[in-house]
């Protein structure tokens, strides 16, 4: 591997994507039984850049505190990411 | 697609998300298009990590353009390039967009440039995401040299969020292995809201610079000029007033493609501008 930049807040990359098939079957079983949320093709857009690993290193969505800090601050300078909201 | 852990459900008050949209847009402004979406998302808070089953439609109508960060970092580092200047794209590339490229290129003494299509659901006017590909493939295959340019894409709207959105472009790109960004004028700005340059100017924030690796390489409009036949940026031409370049309009190029006119060589490639121009009268 060349020397390219290092990613954003960590070592390494954190792609959200399950790799591997076992537990893909174990969370789709699981989910059959969760509440299911339909999302809008924005924040699925979102789910995939999430998976792919662009948004490292959040692992998921912030808080309120954290996103309201974000906005204001630019803490992590994920500030945008910020504003996650996942809707009902 | 995906499964959360939840950790918290929150209510967030119309006026925390009008003060966010303030602090993240700079006006919460409800004309603003970024502040109008994001003002009208809900008021529920659901946070928690994520882990995710599938990338969607992407792979399937984007086969050989989307790719995760992960997959953009090993195509970069099997080119064996170091230093990666990216530049972002919703449109197709004419002649400006290749030379700003290059020059980025150049000035930075950088291996290679990414071009990073946005790639997704298409609004009115849009050029579908493929004839963009084949596009900006085509001006790659004949205008640059080997292994000087990597075409990638993702899926990601414009927010419209001017300078913080520069900020996350660039994030985006410094996790796929880039060192450098391509921003110019106005980047992810709409109407008035930003002022020209200040996209540029938030990355000598302190907290920006103390944790974004990536850097910018500043860029004006660039474009064909009479005097000086070829293109420059324009910064670097204070004697040229507008009537010196060869500028075009969007409308004006779709309005000439469409009517099958050949757009002028100084503007576009030609081998560019056959591909737009059969698409357009593919509409008809």
């Amino acid at each position: 591997m060349t020397n390219l930049v290092a990613p954003h807040g960590s070592d390494i990359l954190k792609p959200l994507i399950i790799k591997d098939k076992s537990e893909k079957d174990n969370v789709i079983t699981q989910s059959k039984k969760l509440h299911q949320l339909k999302l809008n093709s924005a924040a699925a857009a979102n789910a995939v850049m999430l998976a792919a690993g662009y948004f490292t290193p959040l692992e998921g969505y912030m808080n309120k505190k954290d996103a309201l800090s974000v906005s204001e601050n630019m803490v992590t300078t994920m500030d945008y990411s910020g504003q996650f909201p996942l809707l009902i | 697609m995906a499964i959360q852990r939840i950790e918290t459900i929150e209510k967030i008050s119309d006026e925390d998300l009008s003060l966010m949209a303030k602090n993240i847009f700079g006006t919460n402004d409800i004309e603003h298009p970024g502040v109008k979406n994001f003002t009208s998302l809900g008021n529920t808070l659901i946070s928690g990590s994520i882990k995710v089953l599938n990338y969607s439609y992407f792979p399937s109508d984007f086969p050989n353009t989307f790719a995760t960060a992960e997959e953009i970092r090993k195509k970069l580092s099997d080119s064996g390039w170091t230093k990666v200047v990216a530049f972002q794209t919703r449109n197709p590339m004419h002649r400006a967009h290749e030379e700003l490229c290059k020059m980025a290129l150049e000035r930075l003494s950088a291996d290679g440039v990414l071009i990073h299509m946005t790639l997704g659901k298409l609004k009115e006017g849009d050029i579908p995401g493929d004839i963009r590909d084949a596009a900006i493939r085509k001006m790659v295959e004949i205008y640059f040299p080997n292994n000087t340019a990597i075409i990638s894409g993702f899926g990601f709207d414009m927010l419209y969020a001017g300078p913080r959105e520069a900020l996350l472009h660039a994030t985006f790109r410094q996790n796929c292995g880039c060192s450098h960004l391509i921003v110019g004028r106005d980047h992810a700005g709409v109407g008035d809201y930003y002022e020209p340059f200040a996209a540029q100017e938030i990355f000598d924030n302190e907290i920006v610079k103390k944790s974004l690796k990536i850097e910018i390489f500043a860029a004006d409009h660039t474009a064909f000029s009479k005097k000086l036949n070829k293109v420059v940026m324009m910064r670097d031409v204070d004697d040229h007033s507008k009537d010196d370049f060869v500028l075009l309009s969007g409308t004006k190029v779709r309005e000439m493609l469409s009517n099958g006119e050949d757009l002028p060589a100084e503007f576009a490639r030609k081998e560019v501008a056959d591909i737009l121009k059969s698409y357009y009268q593919s509409l008809k």
